[in-house]
Parts: C-alpha cells; sequence; structure tokens
C-alpha cells in the first residue's frame, strides 16, 4: 500500500515535472524563434527569387518586342551614320540580317578594292584585298580577291608573295577558274626569272587538269609562246 | 497542457506549410486581383478565375495584368477559358472559349487545346490564327521578319494528351468523363483533316524545293556571267595576253 502510494506519487511528481518544462519550454528556448526567423527568411528568399524570376521575363519580353518592331524600322534604314545605332542593333538582334550584314561590307570591301584596281593603284587595292581574306574568309568575294591580290602583287613586282598567294589558292581553291588563270601568272613569273622548265610543267598541268577551256587554251598560247 | 502544446505546435507547422506554398508579389495579394503574381509551389495547385478552377503545374508562375488577363510567367495552366477572359504569355495572346492547356517550354510556349476553338495572336501577328479542338501548336521567338515562329497545329496523340488533359483538370472525374467523351467522338474526323493537311504541307514543300532549284540555277548563271566579266576585264588590261 505505501510502496504503490510512492509509485502513484512519483508518477504525478514526474509528469507535474514535465507539464512544468513544457509550459515554460517555449518563454526559455530559443529554438521557436530561430524556427519563426527562418520562416521569414525563407519568405524573403522565396519573394526575392520570384522578382528575379519576373525581371528575366520582363527583359526576354523587351527583346522579343525589339524583334518584332526591328524590322519594319530596318524598313525606314538609309546608308547614313545616324542609322549606325539601329544597324548596330539589328546586328545583335538578328542573327540572319547580322549575316547579310557581314556579306555586305565584305563586298563593299572588295568592290572598293576593284575599283582602285582599275584605276591602277595597286598598293591600296591589295590592302583591301587582303582585308577581304583576314576579316571576311567565308564571304563569296574571297577567291577573286584572292586573284586580284595575287595580281596586284604582280603589278607592284612583289613576286614571291605573289607566288604565296598563288600556293594559297591551289591549297584552298583547288577546283576554281581563277585558280587556273593565278597559276598562269605563276608560270609568267617563272618565265622572268628564266626558269623556263617549270613555266613549261605550269602551262601543260594547267591545260591537262583545269576543265575550263579558257584557262587551258590560253596555258597552250603561253606554251606556243615559249617555243623558240 | 502538452497536448495542448502539441497541438499549438503542429497548427503553427502547419500554418507555415500553407504560407510557404505560394509566394506572392506584392505580398499577400489574391488570385484575380490586378498586378499580382503568385508563384505556386504545392502539389496539384488550383485557383478560381471567373467563377471556374484553373489548375497549373507545381512551381508555375502567373500574374494578372487585370482581371480578365491572366499572363503565364512560368510553368502550365489549364482551364475552361471563358468569352471576355484573355490568357497572354510571352508570345502571344490567347482568346476564345473552351478547354486549354497553354505550357512555357523551355525554348517554346505550348497551346493545346481540348474542346471549343481558341484565337491565338503571336507577337507580330496582325490577324489571329484559329486553333480547334483536338490539336496543338508551339509558338517560337520572334524571327528576322518580326514575327513568332508558329509551327504548324498537330494533332494531340489520344492516350497521353487525355492524362496530360486529366492533370490539368480540377472540376471533377465526372465532369471530365463526358468532356472526354466528346473528345473521343471527334477524333477521326480531326485525324483526317490532319491528314488533308500533311498532303497539303507534302505538295507545297515539293513545289518549294523545285522553286529552290530554279532560283539555284539562275544564280549559277548569274554567276557564270559575272567571271566571264572577270576574265573580259583582265584581257582588256591585257594582263595574261601579252
Amino acid at each position: 500500500m505505501k510502496r504503490s502510494a510512492i509509485i502513484i506519487f512519483s508518477a504525478i511528481l514526474t509528469i507535474g515535472n514535465l507539464a512544468v518544462f513544457w509550459s515554460v519550454r517555449e518563454r526559455y528556448s530559443p529554438i521557436d524563434l530561430y524556427k519563426h526567423k527562418n520562416h521569414l527568411l525563407e519568405k524573403k528568399i522565396a519573394a526575392l527569387e520570384l522578382q528575379r524570376q519576373l525581371d528575366a521575363e520582363q527583359e526576354e519580353q523587351f527583346q522579343q518586342e525589339v524583334a518584332a518592331a526591328l524590322p519594319q524600322a530596318l524598313q525606314k534604314v538609309t546608308q547614313k551614320n545616324k542609322d549606325y545605332a539601329l544597324r548596330n542593333l539589328a546586328s545583335v538582334v538578328m542573327r540572319p540580317q547580322k549575316d547579310k550584314l557581314y556579306d555586305l561590307v565584305a563586298k563593299s570591301v572588295f568592290e572598293s578594292g576593284k575599283a582602285l584596281f582599275r584605276k591602277g593603284e595597286y598598293v591600296q587595292a591589295n590592302r583591301l584585298f587582303q582585308k577581304v581574306i583576314d576579316r571576311y574568309g567565308f564571304s563569296t568575294q574571297v577567291i577573286e580577291a584572292h586573284f586580284l591580290l595575287a595580281e596586284g602583287l604582280y603589278q607592284t613586282g612583289e613576286l614571291d608573295r605573289t607566288t604565296q598567294v598563288i600556293d594559297q589558292m591551289v591549297e584552298l581553291f583547288p577546283d576554281s577558274e581563277l585558280t587556273g588563270f593565278a597559276l598562269l601568272r605563276l608560270g609568267q613569273i617563272f618565265e622572268t626569272r628564266d626558269r623556263f622548265d617549270e613555266a613549261v610543267q605550269i602551262y601543260r598541268m594547267v591545260s591537262r587538269i583545269f576543265p575550263y577551256r579558257s584557262v587551258a587554251s590560253q596555258a597552250e598560247k603561253n606554251l606556243r609562246g615559249m617555243e623558240p | 497542457m502538452s497536448w495542448r502544446l502539441l497541438i499549438l505546435y503542429l497548427l503553427f507547422t502547419i500554418e507555415i506549410r500553407v504560407h510557404a506554398s505560394q509566394v506572392q508579389l506584392p505580398d499577400n495579394c489574391h488570385a484575380g486581383t490586378s498586378g499580382c503574381t503568385i508563384w505556386y509551389r504545392q502539389a496539384k495547385p488550383r485557383f478560381t478565375w471567373f467563377d471556374k478552377a484553373v489548375a497549373v503545374s507545381n512551381g508555375s508562375i502567373v500574374s494578372w495584368v487585370d482581371a480578365n488577363n491572366l499572363r503565364l510567367i512560368k510553368g502550365s495552366v489549364g482551364l475552361d477559358l471563358q468569352e471576355g477572359q484573355r490568357l497572354s504569355t510571352i508570345l502571344g495572346e490567347i482568346t476564345g472559349q473552351g478547354w486549354l492547356v497553354v505550357e512555357r517550354l523551355s525554348k517554346k510556349t505550348r497551346v493545346s487545346c481540348f474542346s471549343g476553338q481558341m484565337s491565338l495572336l503571336p507577337l507580330g501577328f496582325k490577324d489571329p490564327l484559329v486553333l480547334s479542338a483536338g490539336f496543338f501548336v508551339d509558338i517560337s521567338s520572334v524571327q528576322e521578319d518580326g514575327l513568332a515562329f508558329v509551327e504548324i497545329p498537330q494533332l494531340l496523340s489520344l492516350p497521353s494528351a487525355l492524362t496530360f488533359w486529366w492533370q490539368h483538370y480540377r472540376d471533377g472525374k465526372d465532369k471530365f468523363l463526358v468532356q472526354a467523351k466528346e473528345f473521343l467522338a471527334g477524333a477521326n474526323l480531326r485525324a483526317e483533316t490532319a491528314g488533308q493537311w500533311q498532303e497539303t504541307l507534302a505538295n507545297r514543300y515539293i513545289a518549294s524545293v523545285w522553286e529552290q532549284r530554279r532560283l539555284a540555277a539562275e544564280r549559277k548563271l548569274r554567276a557564270e556571267a559575272e567571271g566571264k566579266k572577270m576574265r573580259a576585264l583582265f584581257r582588256k588590261m591585257n594582263y595574261l595576253d601579252e
């Protein structure tokens, strides 16, 4: 009887202690405070993340709207300098337009070189042809630029460089008709240097390999000219 | 006492979860309020718009341009669109009547129409495009012509389309079954229409290939003429005919 009373008393005391502990725990423990702070911070981070995504959306929307408005604006563009900013923007926003601009610039440089070449201003012309080759290597004018550069260098007496450019043409555009003509020029260079055997070899090779009648007949004409 | 504390603790935890499942900008704004943006971060989220349940996918962000114009920023949204309601994305706007799901994918927006008929106005377009029930269309970024790129509408493939629709359906199983039956009833006719489209497209493609070849031949002729001019120039300048 006495023992059971002690056990009941101990149990009540333990439960009482636990109850007191639970009731004062919140007051003295910082855990809940930290949890609350943590929750507020998480909420803040989520709001910032949402704001970031909204900003990204706005930026993308702006890009799309500019891209949609640009073709109409470009129709009004003239070649004046004041429109440079708009054309520059177009080159950034629209890749296909950028490619067109690339071709346009390459053609413009090449045509300027050609005009100088016709006037006999070979040094300036050569500079522009070299620019086409260096900067616009994928443009459609690059073969002609090589050929005219070789011709221009020949005219200015830079025979070694001429040979180098013709070598490049043979390497890069072996099937081009212009390469055939350039090789004929190489033959003439050999002739001027009294390397007649090599010149004959080149003319024969050109008349045999290049399927273009104009190149082959020119090679044969040169061969006949070398006959004593 | 301890039980009470335990219940209070649980309630507090539940409250945190409810708050964290949505993030609003401005703070504590409500669905349907003009200028309110909500980021849904819970399983099977939904909200009510014009007294109808709207389903969004977990992680979706939607914004109300005004009370009638809902803008999807991220994720997907499925709803029974009514007259006067407008659903917009970065690449265009959708109006019409019927059930549709709009998804923002990584590089395009996909609009799937399950019932009724939708009117799409992609960015840069002056006239709207029509999307019929049973078809979906992909819209991608604006191209060099200033128009958003709209692909040819394609037929929604049947088993997966219904599953997908059900995932975005929040009006209950019974209503869904009725609408799904209607959807299935029109499937054959839609397949026939899609077949005719494909045939027309194939014919157009063949015609365009012939046109491309003709243009290529013209270009070649022009290039040859240029080459001849070039040779004449050099002969005239006496570089080769020495």
